[in-house]
């Protein structure tokens, strides 16, 4: 291995040791200009809390754009440092315009052929731009293919962009309906572009009609190409060839590898940049982007043959593109101008020289672009003049070049990050003459709002019930229903109990004479009455059940859908999942989840409630107070039974049906007391207040998803704005191992 | 023709007011028997009871009967009744018992009523001389309303608001000077009281829920007749009466009327095998009325007393010219009555047994204002 070549791979060697800490760097920075957004958020956030105190303090004066701008420099700064440190091989760009012997440079350098890279004197032959790279053992050609959308938004969207066409076709389909302009005066541009754009219409016009050719290649694939092959895919078509293929349309990108005769370097690699002047959109920003991702060194070829001997205006805007990539690198070590000199008259070359000199390194001693004069189809000069004296200058300029970039990034960014923190700094001392209540506070005030919100909800709730339980309510569904269950009472003893009169008398007639005395038939018959009717009015329990739902419904309502999220099991449900995560929250509420589990034990069902009362009215129906009448063991006698019975059974119903009647008045009492002691105990108890805090933290997120409103709202969101900038200033912090990573 | 004591009956259409006053005579008979003295009755009177007693014996053997199925009062009615020597018709206490049509109440009613605004007139003025007012409340209807809107009828059906501006004149013409010595008892009788009490063959417990009520819903009333009385006291009295007594509500409803309000209709059945009235506790306004003639005669032989100085005489002339309490009463105190019932001619010894058959009166509206009220009956003043 040669000294230049161990020089190189320790350069290389180098760079891949820095690539961790330049991309730790780049993550920095990315999360600073998220941490950015976040503050324009924030501040726009407090300007719109619409707070005069606020307003006052003048955020909206800080230019968060500006700030974002120069974080994008600065990672544009390390866009290109992490461009340069990650590249696994030393990259030298073949830059030029057309038809100045770029392709025969790369033929000579790399020992491929015109069907690998293919030259032409006339028109331009290149059409897709390969990486060449040196591999002793590989030799191979990796296509990697375009697909629809990745065409489409490449190479079609920069012709609309140049055209002005409008937004390009999203899928080829669309590209083939496309209704181009026939001519270039059909252009909605000046007259002038429309001249110097016309060959890019007819251009996109082409690749429009040829679509059948290179349409199925649109897959995203990567192919594997034989190098005899190779020419069909990176290659014009001849300008005479009646169906042009164009397959080269569907090559994202062309790797080949291959063993370079002459490279006395490993790791090397030779990039075809863009022909500039070329009729393709773009293209400045085109080869400007190879030269700053690509590569760390640019052979600029030039050929002075006719009237090409010049050092024109194009040459000059291609140097200062060179420029402009070199970055912070300086530019006589980033590029060389290669004056291709191969069969042409010396005083042609002189005179290129010449306006190099004069024009281009302005007579400086030190050269800002060291010239090269070699014929470059001949790969032993090519040897021995260019790649030679290119390597030997790289490997030490390479370093040189690489400390540049990254001390430049590390300047811009360290500059940026001093900006940042004082801007930081600055509002964070605005703000802190904003008097904002601590967590503490803000928890004690929701904690006290919540009690009082509640309080008032839960007395509307109360207010509703008591109207319920003012003795003018009419509960008319209710007395509705008790009187329909009395009606149908009624109809049933009338109908006989059930059987019918004549049944009855019949069935008594037979009794009696079997007991020989009416007495056990009547006690018989007085007890199944009393039953029946008792299990009858039995019904009234779905209203029961109704109104129970109703008031847990009105509470749940009260004490409103975020503490009370809807429950599958309805409001009951609801309320017993409070309890229960009033008692198992980290801080538990236990008073709280009492007075919830007081109201859940609410009953009004008929058996509870309604029966023992009923009861009184019931006992008109015992055999000691039914005063039964002697009645003659035969039908007429059945007759006097039935009537006795029957009387009773309607006044023993009419009570009971009284009973019921009461019910409503009773039941909204019960349920107003229920309501008034769970008001007692869930706002007013002693400890209340202490649990209402515990619930207003427990159930902080439930409560308030969202901030409230008014003084809340903009004490949340300065605590958020200085959160923002408190991030902020932690990730400006230089990293530990700043200065090292050098 | 010999005066009377007034007393004027109050309430509303079928409440029972003649039900009442046939329990009111029926249960004075029972306990004036073997007094020597017997209530009796003008003819036109005994025609009504008699009609009215077989009216309810009918409702009584039917087992089941709507108390509203009665006929009730077209016309008014003065039930002339007294309390008479059996010896000697002509040795009474008379007594005028004013029975109107409730529905005369009703204003607009008495528009429809052929003469209806001098009856009406002549009613009012037997009133404002009555001094007993007695008004029949119909228990059932204060009892058997549970929901708002059957409370909300309550007023409507026992006609609060009629009721209440009659005892307002009856209360305002009692305050006058000239009544200021006069006797004046309110009886508030809740009738159709059988299903609430258990002291006459019913099992009820609501005796005392129904005495809250009748001071609940009447209380007004009360206080118009008190506040109306500045100069004087109204004597009240509560006095809760079985008409029938055999009898027990079974069912009571409420039916929308063609007017749009809520009426009642009560169904009552027969306790047992009962086929005859069980009065209780309507003694108690005869014994009311008779403490108010007694108490008139405490006051009018004070009087008799002072005339001696006082020309009492012709202050007596002059009540009498009135007909008023005072006149009735010096009618009997003065000797008149006995001087008219000693027809000329009568020999001494007849004179003298007449003059014995009047204290035997006496003594027996005496008795009668002595006898001890029903427990159920209480003065509220």
């Amino acid at each position: 291995m040669s000294d230049t070549s161990r020089r190189i791979a320790e350069v290389l060697d180098n760079r891949r040791r820095l690539l961790p800490a330049v991309d730790d760097e780049i993550l920095r920075w990315e999360q600073t200009q998220q941490l950015l957004v976040r503050l324009g958020q924030a501040i726009d956030a407090v300007g719109a809390a619409q707070d005069e105190s606020l307003a006052a303090l003048g955020l909206n004066t800080v230019d968060v754009p500006a700030l974002r701008q120069r974080v994008s420099e600065v990672l544009a700064a390390l866009a290109a440092v992490r461009a340069r440190v990650g590249r696994h091989t030393m990259n030298i760009g073949v830059s030029g315009r057309a038809r100045n012997g770029k392709s025969t440079l790369l033929q000579s350098l790399t020992g491929l052929g015109d069907d690998q890279i293919p030259a032409g004197a006339g028109v331009p032959v290149t059409a897709v731009r390969s990486r060449i790279f040196h591999s002793a053992e590989r030799r191979e050609a990796v296509l990697t293919m375009h697909t629809e959308a990745s065409f489409c938004a490449e190479v079609l969207a920069g012709y609309h962009e140049e055209l002005r066409l409008g937004p390009p076709p999203e899928t080829i389909a669309a590209f083939v309906a496309h209704d181009y302009p026939a001519h270039k005066e059909d252009l909605d541009l000046p007259a002038a572009e429309q001249t110097r754009l016309g060959p890019m219409l007819v251009r996109l016009r082409e690749m429009q009609n040829s679509t059948e050719t290179y349409r199925q290649f649109l897959n995203g694939q990567t192919r594997v190409i034989e190098f005899a092959d190779l020419r069909a895919w990176v290659a014009y078509p001849g300008i005479d060839d009646p169906r042009p293929d164009r397959r080269y349309l569907a090559v994202r990108d062309a790797r080949i590898t291959t063993r370079f005769p002459t490279a006395t370097v490993e790791d090397l690699g030779l990039i075809d940049l863009p022909g500039l002047g070329e009729s393709m959109p773009n293209a400045e920003r085109h080869h400007i982007a190879g030269l700053e991702n690509d590569v760390d060194f640019v052979l600029n070829v030039k050929r002075p043959d006719g009237v090409n001997a010049y050092w024109d205006s194009h040459d000059a805007a291609g140097l200062g593109l060179i420029c402009q990539a070199a970055g912070a690198a300086p530019v006589r070590d980033f590029a060389a101008i290669l004056v291709n000199s191969g069969g042409l008259p010396q005083e042609n070359v002189d005179a290129l020289l010449s306006a190099i000199r004069d024009g281009v390194n302005e007579n400086a001693r030190e050269a800002a672009f060291p010239v090269i004069v070699a014929d470059v189809k001949s790969p032993e000069t090519v040897q021995a003049d260019v790649l030679g004296p290119v390597l030997a200058h790289l490997a030490t300029a390479l370093p040189r070049m690489d400390t540049a970039v990254i001390e430049h990034a590390l300047t811009l960014g360290t500059a940026t990050r001093e900006h940042l923190g004082a801007v930081a700094a600055d509002l964070l001392a605005t703000l802190r003459s904003v008097l904002t209540p601590t967590t503490v506070d803000l928890l004690l005030a929701r904690a006290k709002g919540l009690q009082q919100q509640m309080a008032g909800t839960v007395q509307e709730w109360i207010a509703g019930l008591e109207e319920k339980a003012a003795d003018s309510y009419e509960d008319k569904e209710f007395y509705d229903r008790a009187q329909q269950l009395r009606d149908d009472v009624r109809d049933w003893i009338v109908d006989g109990f059930g059987e019918g009169e004549p049944a009855w008398r019949q069935r008594a007639v037979s009794d009696m004479r079997v007991d020989d005395s009416p007495s056990p038939f009547t006690v018989r018959e007085l007890n199944a009455v009393r039953v029946e009717i008792a299990r009858r009015f039995g019904a009234i329990d779905d209203l029961l059940e109704r109104r129970r739902e109703e008031f847990w419904a009105g509470l749940a309502e009260a004490l409103g859908a975020r503490l009370v999220p809807p429950a599958d099991g309805g409001p009951r449900q609801a309320l017993a999942d409070l309890a229960v995560r009033l008692r198992e929250a980290p801080d538990p509420c236990p008073v709280l989840a009492e007075a919830v589990d007081h109201v859940l034990d609410v009953r009004l069902d008929y058996r509870t409630r309604v029966m023992p009362r009923m009861r009184t009215a019931l006992s008109l129906l015992r055999s000691e107070r039914s005063q039964p009448p002697a009645v003659p063991h035969n039908d007429e006698g059945a007759g006097t039974l039935f009537t006795h019975i029957s009387h009773l059974a309607r006044e023993a119903a009419h009570g009971a049906a009284k009973t019921l009647e009461q019910e409503p008045a009773i039941t909204a009492q019960v349920l107003l007391a229920f309501a008034e002691q769970f008001e007692d105990q869930f706002i007013r108890s002693a400890k209340s207040e202490a649990e209402f805090r515990r619930l207003a933290e427990a159930f902080r997120d439930q409560l308030w998803p969202d901030e409230l409103s008014g003084p809340a709202l903009a004490t949340a969101r300065v605590q958020h704005l200085r959160s923002v900038l408190r991030d902020l200033t932690t990730a400006l912090q230089p990293s530990s191992d700043d200065g090292t990573s050098r | 023709m010999n005066p009377a004591f007034k007393a004027a009956v109050l309430g509303p259409t079928r409440v029972g007011k003649t039900t009442l006053l046939t329990a009111i005579l029926d249960e004075t008979k029972q306990m004036l028997a073997g007094t020597g003295v017997i209530i009796s009755l003008d003819e036109r009177t005994q025609r009504r009871v008699r009609t009215h007693r077989q009216e309810m014996q009918q409702a009584l053997l039917q087992r089941e009967f709507n108390a509203y199925a009665l006929a009730g009062t077209q016309d008014e009615a003065y039930y002339h009744v007294s309390l008479q020597s059996v010896a000697d018709e002509d040795v009474r206490i008379p007594f005028s018992i004013l029975d109107y049509p409730g529905k005369w109440l009703d204003p607009d009613f008495l528009d429809t009523v052929a003469d209806g605004k001098r009856k009406w007139r002549e009613c009012e003025e037997h009133i404002k001389a009555s001094v007993m007012l007695l008004v029949p409340i119909d228990a059932s209807i204060l009892m058997e309303a549970e929901t708002p809107p059957q409370r909300g009828a309550v007023p409507g059906l026992l006609q609060f608001g009629d009721v209440e501006e009659v005892a307002r004149k009856w209360a305002s013409t009692r305050n006058l000077a000239e009544h200021h010595h006069e006797p004046a008892v309110l009886v508030l009788a809740p009738l159709k009281c059988e299903k609430y009490f258990d002291d006459n063959g019913g099992w009820g417990r609501d005796a005392d829920e129904l005495r809250k009520r009748v001071a609940e819903w009447y209380g007004p009333m009360l206080d118009i007749v008190r506040g109306e009385a500045t100069q004087r006291d109204i004597k009240i009295i509560y006095a809760p009466i079985d008409t029938y007594g055999v009898v027990e509500l079974m069912e009571a409803d409420w039916p929308r009327e063609s007017d749009g309000r809520l009426g009642f209709r009560a169904h009552y059945r027969i306790r047992g095998d009962k086929t005859t009235p069980s009065v209780k506790a309507a003694g108690a306004v005869m014994t009311a009325l008779c403490q108010c003639v007694v108490d008139g005669w405490a006051v009018a032989e004070g009087r008799v007393l002072a005339a001696r100085q006082h020309d009492y005489a012709r202050l007596v002339a002059r009540d009498r010219e009135r007909k008023g309490f005072w006149g009735t009463i010096g009618y009997y105190v003065s000797g008149e009555s006995a001087r008219n019932a000693a027809d000329q001619g009568k020999t001494a010894m007849e004179i003298t047994q007449i003059e014995q058959r009047q204290q035997q009166v006496r003594k027996s509206v005496e008795a009668l204002a002595a006898t001890a009220y029903d427990p159920r009956v209480e003065p509220w003043s």
